[in-house]
């Protein structure tokens, strides 16, 4: 994210890397290898002008060092685990669970799609990875880290669900905002620097929002609020982005604009994102992961399953020349965990009867959900 | 002389333009951090709570400034207390605090015999401002000060957005804490000097005005400051030309210039 170094420090930078360099061709054992190293030099310094390796922020050096060591050798992906929960369970007040035994990893560059139905435990899982409660049972990893010992989180940006339970009449600047949230870089009692300010800049310039930095939270409509969200999110150069149905209250032009910029950022920074959401037209064309929560259960279904499973949907609904889709698909949807619910997959398989006496609306509406799509009418 | 110089003759007014001004200064600090958070009626809840504290040190022989101090301090984390059981609620915890402390006042009260004393405590005035109470005020006017400026924008942070403050790195409860005293100690101390009455017109009506008018949270606290020192001096003033009580005239001052703002921007829209 910090791509944008000082000249001063890229200086810096070459001349300790090139002193380093003439230190280490003294010995012979090296020198087998110096052809090498002058040949990915240019490229190193280059890497680390680029990416303010020495003069990042300290808390997210691993994840520069990650990026250096990829511009340097460029074939070689260094693959982490950003986010790692095993047989997580969790119940409000100890009802049935809302979430049992689930389990998920993010990797590095991911871009992850949390679907399902309204109360299925989407929102329930982000709070739970940000510590804001506690799980009955189970593991949550963040960058390798149990989270209760987890303590850098500038390292996770996260965007709330809406933008609706901010203070929109709260006194303050785009750029107040954006300044405050940068308190891993500031310090307790710190000061405001120049630095400070370009990070702003440069977050702004990220979202498009160059021309209302100085504007007051008030003044701003539900699209461009929930930009400066994602701007907050993204000021101190998270590694993983955890964002919440950010085009709830959205029109259709500024959703397809937010889903571009997210996919910017994740092709280019390779950031992770985890995202819940309810769109799933955009869900299939950006994510490159997408699971499903359903009753509890989570199921990784893939992105290209889902873009058929929504075709299938839709000419399942409309009891045209469906057959067809529906016998090619029956196999994939007999891997869906919900489809022994789903009355409609039944009448096309050889599913027991007795399922079929539930309610269709509701069980169909858990199967398309669960399959990543909606009945035709609704998100379609 | 000069009619408006002549009031700086007297040393009980030139105290009483100082503890005025010095108030008018960090009371508003406190007050826009305060109303932000949902929290108008803490001043008037801690202010009247605090008369529990005075009546227990009036019984037990303590100095009842320092158990007023001390019971507000307790009634500024009891409020914090149950305002985290019920977040939506704020303003639930600040009543179930004022009436404890009413109800406490009221039974208390029945066993006090110096209600002289008492009656000082529950309605101080800035024009009877004594010598100690004036150190006093100077130096709880630096310590807050210094504090509010060195946290500005933690405190900032958190009254827009606790969560997200919390995941910003911002020792939250730390700050909170610190904050919860300064309010309490302030205004318990406050309401002994210069009566409950302006300390609670204090901490929100140059918060109220200077929201209507600032585009950003520094000029709003700047504004709100000025706007409190403007309206204390120049009350002050209008209350010894027209020998009204200060503390009304200052208050009734403030609303006018409240509605007047309320009026301009209205138009100005």
């Amino acid at each position: 994210m910090n791509r944008s170094a000082s000249g001063d420090c890229c200086r810096f930078e070459r001349n300790v890397f090139q002193s380093n360099l003439r230190f280490f061709s003294r010995f012979s054992a090296v020198k087998k290898f110096q052809t090498r190293i002058s040949a990915v030099s240019q490229r190193s310094v280059t890497a680390a002008a680029e990416l303010s390796f020495f003069s990042a922020n300290p808390q997210n050096r691993f994840g520069k060092f990650n990026e250096f060591l990829e511009i340097l050798f460029p074939k070689f992906k260094i693959i982490l685990k950003v986010l790692e929960i095993k047989h997580l369970t969790f119940s409000y007040r100890r009802e049935t669970p809302i979430l049992d035994d689930v389990s998920l990893t993010a990797q590095t560059g991911d871009f992850c799609v949390l679907i399902g139905s309204n109360g299925t435990g989407k929102s329930t899982l982000l709070k739970l990875f940000l510590r804001q409660l506690t799980p009955d049972s189970g593991e949550i990893r963040l960058f390798g880290e149990e989270l209760a010992s987890f303590r850098v989180w500038s390292r996770v940006g996260y965007v709330p669900q809406g933008h609706s339970y901010l203070n929109s009449d709260f006194p303050a600047t785009v750029e107040e905002i954006l300044l405050a949230h940068q308190f891993p870089r500031i310090g307790l009692f710190g000061r405001v620097r120049r630095s400070h300010r370009e990070k702003v800049t440069e977050v702004l310039k990220l979202v498009d929002m160059i021309p209302f930095r100085t504007a007051r939270l008030g003044t701003l409509s539900g699209g461009q609020l929930q930009r400066i969200l994602i701007a907050r999110a993204l000021v101190n150069d998270p590694e993983l982005l955890i964002l919440d149905e950010p085009t709830t209250g959205i029109d259709v032009q500024n959703a397809h604009a937010l889903y571009e910029l997210l996919d910017r950022i994740n092709r280019e920074f390779r950031l992770t994102i985890l995202m819940v959401t309810h769109d799933l037209i955009h869900a299939v064309n950006y994510a490159s992961r997408i699971f499903c929560l359903e009753d509890g259960n989570l199921a990784e279904i893939s992105p290209c399953q889902l873009q058929h499973e929504l075709i299938h949907r839709h000419h399942h609904d409309r009891k045209d020349d469906a057959c067809e889709h529906v016998q090619a698909l029956e196999k994939r949807c007999q891997e869906c965990v919900f489809y022994q619910k789903c009355v409609t997959a039944c009448h096309e398989s050889s599913f027991p009867e007795s399922s079929r006496g539930m309610d269709h609306s509701c069980v169909v509406e858990q199967h398309a959900s669960s399959l990543g799509h909606s009945r035709s009418g609704d998100t379609e | 002389m000069n009619p408006l110089l002549e009031i700086f003759q007297y040393d009980f007014l030139r105290s009483a333009f100082l503890t005025g001004t010095l108030l008018a200064v960090i009371i508003p600090c406190i007050g826009l951090t305060v109303v932000l958070k949902r929290l108008s009626m803490i001043g008037e809840t801690l202010a009247h709570t605090s008369l529990a504290g005075v009546t227990l040190g009036l019984l037990l022989g303590f100095n009842p400034t320092v158990c007023a101090a001390l019971y507000c301090v307790l009634a500024a984390f009891g409020i914090e207390l149950l305002r985290k059981h019920w977040p939506q609620y704020a303003e639930m915890a600040i009543a179930l605090i004022l009436s404890l402390g009413i109800g406490l006042t009221g039974v208390l009260s029945s066993f006090v015999t110096n209600m002289a004393s008492f009656q000082s405590f529950l309605f101080g005035s800035l024009i009877t401002v004594t010598p100690f109470e004036l150190k006093l005020v100077i130096v709880l006017s630096i310590i807050v000060f210094s504090i509010f400026l060195l946290l500005y924008r933690e405190l900032f942070y958190i009254a827009f957005d606790e969560a997200a403050a919390r995941l910003a790195g911002i020792p939250v409860g730390a700050v909170n804490f610190l904050f919860t005293l300064l309010t309490a100690v302030t205004i318990s101390l406050a309401a002994r000097t210069v009566g409950a009455l302006i300390v609670s017109s204090l901490l929100v009506i140059p918060a109220a005005a200077a929201m209507r008018l600032g585009k950003s949270y520094r000029f709003t606290l700047i504004f709100a400051v000025i706007f409190s020192v403007l309206t204390m001096n120049i009350g002050l003033f209008v209350s010894y030309f027209t020998e009204t009580q200060p503390g009304g005239t200052i208050v009734l001052l403030q609303i006018a210039l409240l509605l007047l703002i309320l009026l301009l921007t209205r138009l100005r829209k």
